[in-house]
């Protein structure tokens, strides 16, 4: 395929309605696009166009945010002595108090009120931990974190904020790899071929999920592309380290079935090839297809490079082999990237990266 | 502002409308030509069967007998040469991501070739030598982003292998000046950005990883002092007011509120720098200068690189968890008060009804 492409009148006019960046304005002046007399007055115009303010809230609000929340963790995980428990169980109590009812005051659907729900959240998983610490339960790992999520899910659902849903499935996931690291695995009711098949199912499930709701109305606020990615990048993932382990022979027991690799092979094929489909018909998206494209890519590379290098590494004819297969994965992964992002030229994503 | 504003503000040189409107689509359609996954995608690909075509070449050669340092070179500057020539004939994707992995293999070669031929001296000198001599001749002759990218990043490698392999302060310097100086240079608008993304990309990841390199080493230093001990703190500082100057030449101009802004601005990235944060002092630089710019895929770094610099800082921090989180818990509350104060003030209030408005 030749590199190339149209141009549709559409994009070129959604071109000039966005904001100009400062390279831009710097090629107009300097190609002298811009008359001289009014250089100055762009540069000040596009100065004045800099939301400062915004930017600085944004920005303290955020980093404020995170250091706060981290610290009052720090806090709890140096066990400290010196705090009674009746005080411990104070702070953290007053504090959950405190941002729930800010929460409430706010409105837990303005931004405010949602970041407090996310503080309240994460005050919840520090209240179980203290809760176990003093108290001895001998609760496993993944029961702490099985019940932080448990406790969460209301405000989850009631706060319906990007980031809080993305934070709660984060714990969901921390909990399942526990268990299975804790119980599944040991206990030689599944192998981690087994888990990972779950975890990628689970994953791609919360996609599906997310696939289905962002359109609706009521879940607008859901509509953030990088959930999308994050979910799609954390499903191939799962999938693609059960074939990873496959190929280095990670972790591997001689005595447990072979059908859990071939089966994590399927899903992982179905989740590729299904993505690159879905990502190019159904709801086109460049990025997610690349995705899965790039994916397959470095797997079907590093496969071939297992297979190849296996006995002969040190012969140059393995390693011939090794680089043009690699030319020809990742040439035809461009390949089918380029094709398909024709085809959805002028979607949101296929912009120079700045909308994403 | 847009396109059109200029337009309907009349600053537009009145002959040369159509001109400017086509520069600026061009930018959407070669965007559109080669996306940056597929850019990705090649690039990434160019590392995979670069180091095939590396092992491939370097056995052979062993296996005839050794062609000696010279020879390496040869082969690797022929290798790159006809990677170029390729490249510049465009013709199909295979023919390209080819001839990326044959650019990447003569940078490979011409390198084991430099150090053969300087062995005795400093270990990856050789490297060094050859990328510097190459990189500015690959990005003139050849147009295409990969290589360009590749060529810059190729030096800073070579550098960075050096100082750490020597613990050569000097090399550690000349380079992050160098990259600070040429950082300066395109964002403050003085060069073309469209042609030197690449290499300011490459030479700011080179930046942060010589940070994160510092920032590593420094805290955990329980088997070796570092070779940069005694510069840390100034190198820090100096990294973090570096790149605050970028964002006083564009904010320049503005006014004495600005000025002041811009001065408890370089305080703090200074401060952070000195006190054994430069990789953080020098991602909030840059965070602030892509905002001045509007530049996204600078901003999309810049918050990358601040988050991982964070985590590195406070995990590699020698003090108890107790005083982690006093620190953190106080930072956190100042800067939440601090947010806080600007949703309040009248000018935060004036800007949101303008902007609905």
């Amino acid at each position: 395929m030749m590199i190339g492409s149209e141009r549709s009148g559409a994009q070129d006019s959604a071109e000039l309605d966005r904001p100009l960046n400062r390279a831009e304005l710097e090629h107009f002046c300097r190609s002298g696009l811009i008359r001289e007399a009014c250089r100055d007055k762009a540069f000040a115009s596009f100065r004045d166009s800099i939301d400062w303010l915004l930017w600085l809230r944004l920005w303290t609000g955020t980093i404020g945010a995170i250091f706060l929340l981290a610290g009052v963790m720090f806090f709890f995980a140096h066990n400290w002595k010196g705090l009674s428990p009746l005080t411990r169980f104070g702070v953290l109590e007053v504090g959950l108090v405190l941002t729930v009812i800010g929460a409430v005051c706010f409105n837990v659907r303005a931004t405010v009120g949602q970041w407090l729900l996310v503080a309240a959240s994460v005050l919840t998983g520090v209240l179980i931990a203290v809760y176990g610490q003093v108290y001895q339960t001998g609760a496993d790992a993944f029961e702490v974190f099985a019940l932080w999520s448990a406790l969460m899910l209301a405000w989850v659902v009631m706060a319906k904020f990007a980031p809080l849903w993305v934070f709660w499935l984060v714990i969901v996931e921390t909990a399942m790899m526990l268990f299975a690291g804790q119980v599944l695995v040991p206990d030689r009711i599944a192998d981690w071929s087994q888990v990972f098949i779950g975890m990628g199912l689970v994953t791609f499930g919360f996609l599906a999920l997310w696939e289905w709701l962002h359109p609706k109305e009521r879940f607008s606020t859901f509509r953030q592309n990088w959930i999308r990615f994050l979910l799609l990048a954390a499903g191939l993932f799962w999938l693609s380290a059960i074939l990873w382990r496959w190929m280095f022979d990670l972790g591997y027991q001689s005595d447990r079935p072979e059908w859990s690799r071939w089966a994590g092979l399927l899903f992982w094929l179905v989740a590729v090839i299904g993505g690159i489909c879905f990502f190019t018909r159904l709801r086109p998206s460049v990025l997610g297809m690349s995705l899965c494209v790039l994916d397959a890519a470095v797997i079907f590379s590093l496969m071939v490079a297992r297979v190849v290098l296996e006995d002969t590494w040190d012969e140059p004819g393995g390693w011939l082999i090794g680089a043009v297969f690699a030319i020809g994965i990742f040439g035809g992964a461009t390949l089918v990237i380029l094709r398909l992002a024709k085809g959805s030229a002028g979607d949101e994503e296929t912009g120079q990266g700045e909308e994403t | 502002m847009t396109f059109r504003d200029l337009q309907k503000a009349g600053w537009l040189t009145v002959d040369r409308v159509d001109e400017a409107r086509e520069w600026l689509c061009q930018g959407r359609e070669e965007e559109n030509r080669l996306p940056w996954v597929a850019r990705f995608s090649m690039g990434l690909g160019a590392w995979f069967a670069g180091l095939f075509a590396i092992g491939f070449l370097a056995l052979l050669f062993s296996e005839f007998g050794s062609v000696g340092g010279v020879g390496f070179i040869v082969l690797g500057l022929t290798l790159l040469g006809s990677g170029i020539r390729m490249i510049r004939l465009k013709k199909h994707v295979f023919l390209d991501q080819f001839a990326l992995v044959l650019s990447f293999a003569g940078y490979g070669m011409a390198s084991i070739g430099a150090e053969q031929v300087w062995r005795g001296y400093e270990d990856f000198l050789g490297s060094l030598l050859v990328s510097l001599f190459l990189c500015p001749l690959v990005y003139g002759l050849a147009s295409h982003i990969v290589l360009r990218f590749m060529s810059v990043g190729w030096t800073w490698i070579a550098a960075l292998s050096l100082a750490s392999s020597e613990e050569s302060l000097s090399v550690l310097l000349i380079s992050l000046a160098l990259g600070l100086a040429f950082v300066f240079l395109i964002l403050s608008g003085r060069a073309q950005m469209r042609t030197w993304r690449p290499a300011l990309i490459a030479t700011l990841l080179g930046i942060f990883a010589a940070m994160w390199i510092m920032s590593g080493d420094f805290f955990e230093n329980s088997y070796r002092v570092p070779f940069y001990r005694e510069a840390y703190p100034v190198i820090g500082m100096v990294m973090g007011l570096g790149f605050v100057c970028p964002l006083w030449w564009l904010q320049r101009g503005q006014g004495l509120k600005s000025i002041l802004a811009l001065a408890v601005f370089a305080l703090v990235g200074g401060a952070i720098g000195y006190f054994g944060g430069p990789g953080v002092g020098v991602a909030l630089g840059l965070m602030a200068v892509a905002h001045a710019r509007r530049d996204y895929w600078l901003g999309s770094i810049a918050v990358f690189a601040l988050t991982g610099f964070m985590i590195l800082f406070y995990y590699h921090l020698g003090v108890s968890l107790m005083t982690k989180s006093l620190s953190l818990m106080g930072a956190g509350v100042a800067t939440l008060l601090l947010s806080f104060l600007i949703w309040r003030s009248d000018k935060y209030k004036d800007h949101k009804i303008n902007s609905a408005a």
